[in-house]
C-alpha cells in the first residue's frame, strides 16, 4: 500500500515535471504564434484604412456577372483575339482563355456538328494560328439550324477548381472572381481536371494552370473585359450585380438565362441567352 | 521518468518549436489574411498587367473628327480597337497599323454564314458588288467608320486631323451636307470633280437629262451594273434629279 503511494507520488512528481517542461515548451511555440498573430493583425489593420485590393477599387463593394446572348453572337472571333493581346495568351490556336462553339444542325442530323477556332480548317481559312476565323464550311449544305456559343471560365461561386486545389493556389474574391495565384501554383493540373466547363488549361510558359480573370487588372480599374470591350454585337455583356441599374442586371431581368451544366451545383456567374440542349 | 521517455519529449518540443518557426517563415504573411490562399496575388492580379486595350473614349481624344464621323454611323457599337488593333501605349508607340486587307478583315463579320443572326448584315463575297479591276477592296466603296451606302462621308487624314467641323469641310468644297452625302458612294470611282480619267465617261459637265435618266434605269434594273445597281436602289427621284444637277454643274473636260 505505501509502496503503492510512494510509487504514485514519484508519478505525480514525474509527470509534474514532465508538464511544466511541456508547458515552457509550449509557451515558446505560443509566443512564436503570438508573433505571428501579431503579423496578420497588422496586415489586417493597414487594409482597414484603404480599400482592397487597390487604393480606388473596394472588392467589397462589387459582385461581379457575365452575360452571353448566343443569339446575337456572329462567330467574328474578335473576343478570342482581344484575350489573348490583353493577357499575353500564347499566340497558337490551341491555348485560349474564351472560345466560340459553332452548333450546326443539318437536315436529317439528329445531332449537332460542333467546331471551334482550333479545328484545322478553320485554321486553314484563317491562314495562321495567331488570327482566327471560321470557315464558311457549311454555306452549300442544308442547314436547319445553326448558331454561335461563346465560352469561356464561369466563374462559379463553388467552383471544383477551387476544391481540389492542393496548395491555396486558387480561389474565389470577394467580388466573385475565381483567381490563380502564379506563385502558388504547381502545376499539376488537377484543376484542369477538375473543371466541368473544360475552362482551364496549362500555361507552358508560366508552367502554372491558366484561365479567364474577366480581366481583374481591367475590371478593378473601372473597365470591361477585353472580350467585352471588342464585341461588336453586344454579345457580351459585363457588370456589377450590386448596381441595380448595370446592364447585366438589364440583361438577367429581361431574359430568360440559363447557366452552363446546372447539375454539377458549381452555382455559374455566367448567365446565357440563346443555348440549345446539345449546349453544356 | 525513465531517460529515454525525456528526451523523446524535449525532441518532439524541439520538433514543435522548429516547425512553428518555419512555417511562420515559409507562409507568406497574407496567407490566411481572407481565406486559404495569399491575399498579396489579389493585389498583384489587379495591378498587372496594365490594359492593352483602352476604350473609345481615349481614340477620341485626339480623333474628335473620326469619333464624331463613327458614332454617327451603323458601325458606332464597332469600338475603335476591333479594326485597329489594342491601342496599348498609342502614341508613345507610333501609329496603330491601318487595316490594308479590308476584304479579309470585313468578312470576318460580314462573310454570309448560315451560324450568323438572319438579321446581321452579310454579303455572299462571290455576289458582291465590286469594281471590274484592280484591288477589289471594301473601302472603295464603304466607308469603313459609316459603312451604309449613302451614310457619313468619308473624312480625309487631313480633314480628321484639322477640320473644326463636318460641316465646314462640306462648305469647303461648295457642297450642302445633303449632297455630300449623297456624293459620297460616286466619289470612288468617279472623283469629286466627276472626272476621274479611269472611267469611260466623265460625269462633270454633261447632260443634266441624261445623267438623271442613267441613274433611273440603274436604279430600275433596265441598266445593269454590279456596282451602280446596288448604289443607286436606295435613291429617290429627288436625290436623282440633284445628283444629276451636281454633275452637270461641274466644269467638264479632260483630268487635270
Amino acid at each position: 500500500m505505501t509502496q503503492d503511494s510512494s510509487k504514485d507520488k514519484s508519478g505525480r512528481r514525474a509527470f509534474l515535471r514532465t508538464a511544466g517542461k511541456a508547458l515552457a515548451g509550449a509557451m515558446g511555440g505560443a509566443a512564436l504564434l503570438a508573433e505571428s498573430g501579431a503579423q496578420d493583425e497588422h496586415i489586417a489593420g493597414s487594409n482597414a484604412k484603404t480599400s482592397f485590393p487597390t487604393e480606388d477599387y473596394d472588392w467589397t463593394e462589387h459582385r461581379w456577372a457575365y452575360g452571353i446572348d448566343a443569339t446575337r453572337c456572329i462567330g467574328c472571333l474578335r473576343c478570342v483575339e482581344a484575350c489573348k493581346t490583353e493577357n499575353d495568351v500564347a499566340q497558337d490556336a490551341h491555348h485560349f482563355r474564351t472560345w466560340v462553339e459553332r452548333y450546326v444542325y443539318l437536315e436529317g442530323e439528329e445531332r449537332a456538328r460542333v467546331d471551334s477556332h482550333s479545328d484545322p480548317q478553320n485554321i486553314a481559312a484563317s491562314g495562321s494560328e495567331s488570327e482566327y476565323r471560321f470557315d464558311n464550311r457549311y454555306k452549300d449544305e442544308k442547314v436547319t439550324k445553326a448558331f454561335f456559343v461563346p465560352k469561356m471560365c464561369n466563374q462559379c461561386q463553388h467552383p471544383s477548381c477551387v476544391q481540389v486545389c492542393p496548395v491555396g493556389a486558387t480561389f474565389r474574391t470577394e467580388d466573385g472572381v475565381v483567381l490563380i495565384d502564379r506563385k502558388y501554383c504547381i502545376g499539376c493540373e488537377y484543376c484542369v481536371q477538375a473543371c466541368p466547363y473544360g475552362a482551364r488549361f496549362f500555361n507552358q510558359e508560366t508552367g502554372t494552370s491558366d484561365k479567364c480573370t474577366w480581366c481583374y487588372h481591367r475590371i478593378t480599374k473601372g473597365l470591361q473585359p477585353a472580350c467585352v470591350e471588342v464585341c461588336p454585337v453586344g454579345a457580351r455583356i459585363f457588370g456589377d450585380r450590386n448596381d441595380p441599374s448595370s446592364s447585366i442586371n438589364e440583361f438577367i431581368d429581361n431574359n430568360r438565362v440559363h447557366v452552363l451544366k446546372p447539375e454539377t451545383g458549381n452555382a455559374p456567374t455566367c448567365f446565357y441567352v440563346g443555348l440549345d440542349k446539345e449546349v453544356s | 521518468m525513465p531517460a529515454h521517455i525525456v528526451r523523446l519529449l524535449l525532441l518532439l518540443g524541439a520538433f514543435l518549436i522548429l516547425a512553428v518557426a518555419a512555417r511562420n517563415y515559409v507562409v507568406d504573411p497574407s496567407y490566411y489574411q481572407f481565406g486559404d490562399y495569399r491575399g498579396d496575388a489579389v493585389i498583384e492580379m489587379a495591378a498587372n498587367p496594365s490594359p492593352q486595350f483602352r476604350g473609345s473614349a481615349y481614340c477620341q481624344a485626339c480623333h474628335a473628327q473620326r469619333h464624331t464621323e463613327w458614332t454617327a454611323g451603323v458601325h458606332r457599337n464597332v469600338k475603335c480597337e476591333v479594326c485597329h488593333g489594342a491601342a496599348r501605349e498609342h502614341p508613345a508607340d507610333g501609329p496603330l497599323p491601318k487595316p490594308d486587307n479590308t476584304i479579309k478583315l470585313c468578312t470576318v463579320c460580314h462573310e454570309a454564314m448560315p451560324t450568323r443572326p438572319a438579321a446581321h448584315p452579310q454579303i455572299v463575297v462571290a455576289e458582291h458588288p465590286v469594281p471590274h479591276d484592280g484591288p477589289l477592296q471594301c473601302l472603295t466603296c464603304h466607308n469603313p467608320h459609316s459603312p451604309k451606302i449613302g451614310g457619313q462621308p468619308r473624312l480625309t487624314a487631313a480633314q480628321a486631323t484639322n477640320a473644326p467641323a463636318a460641316t465646314e469641310t462640306a462648305a469647303a468644297v461648295q457642297l450642302s451636307p445633303r449632297m455630300v452625302t449623297l456624293t459620297t458612294p460616286c466619289t470612288p470611282c468617279h472623283g469629286a470633280d466627276g472626272r476621274n480619267s479611269a472611267m469611260s465617261a466623265a460625269l462633270a459637265g454633261g447632260e443634266r437629262a441624261v445623267l438623271a435618266r442613267k441613274l433611273q434605269e440603274y436604279r430600275s434594273g433596265t441598266l445593269q451594273h454590279s456596282i451602280m445597281s446596288a448604289i443607286t436602289k436606295s435613291l429617290s427621284d429627288e436625290d436623282i434629279a440633284d445628283l444629276a444637277e451636281h454633275y452637270a454643274s461641274l466644269p467638264g473636260g479632260p483630268t487635270q
